[in-house]
Order: C-alpha cells, then structure tokens, then sequence
C-alpha cells in the first residue's frame, strides 16, 4: 500500500507537470478572452452607430467629436477581437466584409455618394461593395470638416454603414453564445481541444503573417523590392500604431485568458523557453509601437529604426508560433487530418 | 522452397489485401481527397525523374479511382488477379507520383505488395479464376509463396524497429512525448497519456515490439500471443493516431499470414486442400525473387550511406519505413535578389496548407519552390526556412545565401547540419 501510495504521489507529481488540461484552457480562452472581445466589439459599434446617428440629425463640432471618439473605441475593440475573424462566426457570417473590410476603397465611396443610388441600410447591407462600406468607410466620411461630414449624402452612408456594421457584430457576438447552436459550446465542447487550439493559434499566425508580409514588410522595403507606404492600412484618423496595437492585444488576451488555465501556461509546461520569449516579443513590438508619435504612414519613415525592431520582433513571433508553439502543443494549421492520411 | 504447402494463407492475404486496397480508394471518394489532393492544386510537387506525371482533369481522375477500386475488388474476388494487381500497382503508383506531398509508407507498401501479387500464384483457392476455370483449382503453392508473403509483411515492422534505434526515439521518448499529451482528453486513458513515462514506456515496448514481432510470430509457441500483441498494438494506434488510415487494418491481415498455411482450413473445418508436387523454380524467377529482397532491404537503409540525418535532410526517406518517427514542423520564406535589391518572398500561395507544411520541413521540396518562385524573378533565390523536429525549439534549417536556381546545389550545401 505504501508502494502504492509513492507511485501515485510520483504519478500526481509527473501529471502536474503536463501543464492545464487543453479543454479548460480552450475554455478559458473562449469565456475570458473570444466572448469578450466579440462582445465589446459589438457594443462599440453600437455606440458607433447611435452616436452616426445623433451627430447626423444634430450636426455640430461636439456631436462631431462623439462621432469621432465613437469611432475610435469601435475600432480598438475591433481591432481587439481580429483573433476571432479567422473561424467560427466571423467567417460563418462574413462579418469582416460588413464590418472592416480593408482597405477601403475610397474613389469607389466618393462614387458612391456622387451616384443617384439610394443610400439606407438594405442598399450598404446588400448592393454595397465591401471597400465601400464598414469602419474604413465611416472613418473617411467622419473623419473631415463639419460641412463635408455633415452633408446629406455622407450622413447617410456613414449612418447606413455604421449600423450594418453594428448588426453584423451583434449578429456575430449572438451567434457565439445565444441558441441552441451557439459557437462558444461547439468550440468548448463538440470540437477537440487541440482543433479548438489550432484555430487560435491559427488567428495569431494570420494575424502576424498580414502584418509583417503585407503590411509592415511591404512598407519597410523588408517584403518588397522597395519600401511601399500604401501597403500600411491606415485611414483619414491616422490610427495605423493603435490598430496594430489592438490586434496585438487581442493576440495577448488569448494567450493570457484564464490565468493558470491560459494558453501561455500549456505552451509553458511544454518549452519554458518559448513561453518566455513569447511573451518578451509581444511586449517588445507593444512597446515599441507604443513609443512611436504619429500616423504609420510618418513613423515608417520618422522612426524606421524603431520600425525595423517592431518587425523583426513580429516576424520571430511569427515564427515562433507557426513552428515551436505548432510543434510543441502538436496542432494542425490551416488543414485537418481529415485532408488525407499521414504516417 | 519448393515443397507444397496449402494455398488458402495466401489466398486470404490477396482477398485481405484487395478488401482493404477497396477500402482505401473508398476513402479516397468519401473524404474528396481526389479533388483536395490531386486534381484542385495548380501545382504539385514531384521526384526526382518524375516530373513528367501529372494529375488529370476531374472526371479523368475519378475514372483512374473507379478503375482502382474496380482493381482492388477483382484482385479481392480472384478475378484476372495478376491483371488486376498489376492495374492496382501501376495506378495506386501514379496516383503516389503525382504530388510528393502525399507520401505515405503504407501507400508505397501497397505499391510493393500490389506488383509481388502479379507474380504470386495466389488464385488457387477462392477466387473466381480458379472457379471460371482460367486456372487450375489447386489446393497448394510453392512454400516460396508463402515466405516472399511473410518477408513483404516482416520487412516493415523490422525496418520500422531499426528506424527507431535513435537517439530521440530512446532517450527523448519523441515525438511520442510531444503527440501523446495532445491526446490526454481521451476517454479513460487521456490522464496517463499526459504522463512523460507512458511516452517512454510506449516507445521502448514499440520499439522492442517492431525489432522482434517477426521472431514471435514465426515461433509457433508463441505465434498466437505475438498475433494478438500485434493487433492491440495497431488497435491502439489507430485510436491514438486515426489519421494512420488503413496501416493497421492491412498490417493486422496481412499477418495472418505468418500462420501455417493451411490455418483458414484448420480454423473452417475445411479440408487442407490437395498436395501436388511442384517443379524446381526457374533460375531467372529466382533470380527476380533475390533481386526484390535484396532492394528491399537495401532501399530503407540506403540513408545511411547519405551523409547527414535522414529526419533533417530528408534524403533516403522515402522507402526507409520511419514509420510515425518524426515531428517535424517548419516555416519558410524566400530570399530574392535582384537588380541590386535583397527582399523576403513568401511562397506562392496557391500551395495548399498542406503542401506548405510538408513542404517547408523538406529540403528537397523547399528547393522546388524556390524554382517556383525564381520563376517570377531574374535574380537569385535562397530559402531561409526554421524548424522544429520532435519537441526541439525550431533552428534554422537551410542557409539563405545560397542560390538554389540556378546550378543544381547539393543538399549538402545548403542545409545547415542538424543540430
């Protein structure tokens, strides 16, 4: 008996060191971190919405500013939740192309409001490009002179499309949790933790790999024969660091959600070392993104040093993530066992 | 060699091996591998001296499957089976030709195998030749029948058991103490698959398991036991690792065969079938025969004359039975200079997911992108690729400055010796 009770001590002691258990970490992930950020998207864009509204029926520079500020904390907590956008409801839905489809087309918008189309909900939700539409279409419209924001036309496609957009994330948020098919239970519960693992780590890696090649790589001549400013996404507002911000931020909340539960915690008991430099990187790039004054578009040329440590801080994120978290926690990117046979 | 032995084992190794080729085309068609596989990438990645096969357009495709699968029932039924087999063979190799991507150690097995049946008397018993009378209904075949059988099946767990004898296999109890864990939501033995020592504990028994099962099998004191360890054991792996397909379902009924070969008649209450007197065999049939198992045996160690490690260079894989051997994850980019600008390319992205993730773990295939990517530029392209092999922290593989279009440099040129 005394044999026995060692080796289970040894065996409890062992197991421990196995790290959280993969479904209360996915669990974690889901309540502490997706569900939020989903949610708080779609309450800002509601704000968003209702303050479109307001400031189009009473024009004035406050009602104005609220629009703006409005739009603001809708982007952030956009921006926010992007590690969503790549499975479940946002992909189910579409919701990116009524929400945020980037970038946006802006000849096509002032097309738009010089046609004799009519603009309202049904016209921007149905018969709308997606570049003409969404947060980038609001911000070019909001984001100007009281005369022009305030004009008819403008009014109605901003006011239009910020409540296509804030039905789309409602949309979206209800179909994460409301009914008896709500994504956050088949996240949780029919699918694998490991399939569940995969489509998280899977957002994070889209998300740098837009980023670093698309984005930031282009702009910094890094990706591209020469450097292109006009590969940055960035509008009228001038929020191109915030952006890159909130989406880091989002990438942070899923690997902190549920604290010793967290995705850092099992990637932890797997290589201390990359959970480690994980964590350095992503803080590295945030701060150095926090430390730049200005638009994108100015600090890639203002700041280049500055630039090039916050990329070369993401791509090893990037990397690190597609081969070491990849490996370590033994998930699947972008295809099933189900797309053939291994071994 | 020659002796006379009773035809009815290896009458149900062919009925076996048709049933499950069958079941492996099914899933072909079931899961639409056909398309996601063969006909939908716009390009797919070849071997050496056989970048002249390519897929067919959809309906030819499936026409190759249907025929496949018609093959496998006739080679099942005893139907034309040297015919049959020969059909199996040629086109189960074309559709493995098609996209190196797809390479898998129980498709090549079933290549083998499917082209050792042509030649195999094993229509004798239970089949519709001997039935329709296109061959003589005879109770027996040559014992040599029976024992090229049992080498086509003892091969793989052999080599499969030396392929283990490795450092990582051993001591580090990978990849089996990266996969396990990832498993421990498993009903009832989830908890224990967590635990380091059950990674350890597997590998050892796996280990041990494949170096000797052949040994136990032949034994007949311990032929039932080893019988059974041997379909627990793939039992068990396809529960932990389903996406094995159909390996442990031929390799637990293609050891039936290690069973005296009048076993389906002792077990059935049946007869033993008549003995007749067989000829001495051609000299150039024997010849054939010490050929194949010669290859057979020099073609899976064949990387140990290469230098470097088959799991980092990838040369000498192919063939070499390292079965489930290897965790290999990796990233790459490509490196293009031209006319005085140095840049980062990504792949192409019309690669499917899953040919970039088989791809940037495989030298070979990360130097056909880069000609894929050279193909847009004039200037030079290296590959700059980083991975991680069985629980490693990722390092860099290949060494970006090398120019891998032009000129035809080795492997061991550029890739960075394993750490």
């Amino acid at each position: 008996v005394k044999r026995l009770g060692v080796l289970f001590a040894v065996l409890v002691v062992v197991s421990c060191s196995a790290g959280p258990e993969r479904s209360l970490v996915v669990a974690s992930i889901a309540d502490d971190a997706l569900v939020p950020l989903v949610e708080n998207a779609a309450t800002r864009l509601v704000e968003l919405k209702e303050a479109t509204s307001r400031f189009c029926a009473e024009p004035s520079e406050e009602s104005l500013l609220a629009a703006q500020d409005a739009w603001v904390a809708a982007e952030d907590a956009w921006e926010r939740s992007e590690v969503t956008a790549y499975f479940g409801p946002a992909t189910m839905l579409r919701t990116e192309s009524k929400v945020d489809f980037e970038p946006a087309d802006i000849a096509g918008i002032d097309e738009l409001l010089a046609s004799d189309a009519v603009i309202d909900f049904d016209f921007v939700d149905n018969r709308t490009a997606a570049s003409n539409r969404g947060l980038g279409a609001v911000e070019y419209l909001i984001f100007r002179a009281l005369d022009e924001t305030s004009a008819e036309r403008p009014c109605e496609l901003a006011t239009s499309a910020s409540a296509v957009a804030a039905s789309a994330a409602e949309e979206t948020g209800k179909a994460w949790t409301e009914g008896d098919e709500a994504f956050r239970a088949t996240f949780t519960e029919t699918m694998t933790a490991n399939d569940a693992l995969a489509d998280v780590v899977g957002a994070q890696h889209e998300i740098l790999k837009r980023v670093t090649l698309f984005e930031l790589g282009r702009a910094l001549g890094v990706t591209a024969p020469e450097p292109d400013v006009t590969a940055l996404v960035e509008g009228k507002a001038g929020r191109g660091v915030d952006r890159l911000l909130s989406q880091l931020a989002g990438i942070d909340d899923t690997l902190h959600a549920g604290g010793d539960s967290s995705l850092i915690e099992l990637i932890r008991s797997r290589s201390g070392d990359a959970a480690e430099e994980i964590q350095a990187l992503l803080d590295g790039a945030m701060a150095g993104l926090d430390s730049l004054d200005g638009p994108l578009s100015e600090v890639v040329d203002g700041d280049p040093t500055t630039m090039d440590e916050v990329l070369d801080d993401l791509s090893r994120l990037r990397d690190l993530i597609e081969v070491d978290v990849v490996s370590r926690l033994d998930l699947t990117l972008g295809f099933s066992d189900s797309d053939g046979d291994t071994g | 060699m020659t002796r006379p032995v009773s035809a009815a084992s290896s009458a149900v190794f062919r009925i076996g091996f048709g049933l499950v080729g069958l079941v492996l085309i099914v899933r072909f068609f079931a899961y639409g591998w056909i398309d996601t596989l063969l006909v939908d990438p716009p390009f797919h990645f070849t071997y050496p001296g056989f970048d002249w096969v390519d897929s067919l357009s959809a309906p030819w495709m499936y026409l190759v499957f249907i025929l496949l699968g018609l093959a496998t029932a006739a080679v099942a039924l005893g139907y034309r089976h040297r015919l049959a087999s020969g059909v199996f063979a040629v086109g189960l190799a074309y559709v493995e030709l098609i996209d190196r991507t797809n390479y898998l150690n129980h498709y090549y097995w079933m290549v083998l195998t499917a082209t050792l049946l042509v030649f195999l008397p094993v229509n004798r018993v239970w089949s519709l030749d001997a039935r329709l009378g296109r061959v003589s209904e005879l109770g027996w075949v040559p014992a040599w029948v029976v024992w090229l059988l049992r080498f086509q099946v003892g091969m793989v767990y052999f080599f499969a058991g030396v392929a283990k004898l490795n450092p990582d296999w051993l001591f580090r109890a990978e990849p089996l103490a990266t996969w396990l864990p990832a498993r421990s939501e498993m009903v009832l033995v989830g908890p224990l698959l967590a635990l380091p020592a059950t990674a350890f504990i597997l590998s050892w028994v796996g280990a041990f398991f494949d170096l000797t099962v052949v040994g136990w099998l032949l034994l007949p004191r311990t032929r039932l036991i080893a019988f059974l360890a041997l379909v627990s054991f793939h039992t068990t792996t396809w529960l932990l690792f389903p996406s094995i397909g159909v390996f442990p379902l031929i390799m637990s009924l293609s050891a039936l065969v290690f069973f005296p070969p009048d076993w389906p008649f002792a077990l059935f209450g049946a007869g033993t079938g008549r003995v007749g007197v067989t000829s001495r065999l051609h000299p150039v049939w024997v010849g054939l025969a010490g050929l194949y198992v010669v290859a057979m045996v020099v073609i899976p160690l064949r990387h140990f004359a290469i230098p470097g490690d088959v799991r980092w260079t990838g040369e000498g894989y192919q063939g070499s039975w390292q079965v489930m051997l290897t965790d290999k994850t990796g990233a790459v980019e490509f490196v293009v200079t031209e006319d005085g600008h140095t840049w980062i390319v990504p792949p192409p992205g019309y690669l499917t997911d899953r040919q970039l993730a088989v791809m940037a773990t495989d030298p070979a295939l990360i130097q056909q992108t880069a000609r894929l990517v050279g193909a847009d530029h004039h200037g030079t392209v290296g590959a700059r690729a980083i991975v991680a092999v069985n629980g490693r922290a990722g390092v860099v593989l290949t060494d970006p400055s090398v120019d891998l279009i032009h000129g035809q440099p080795g492997v061991d040129q550029w890739v960075i010796a394993a750490p």
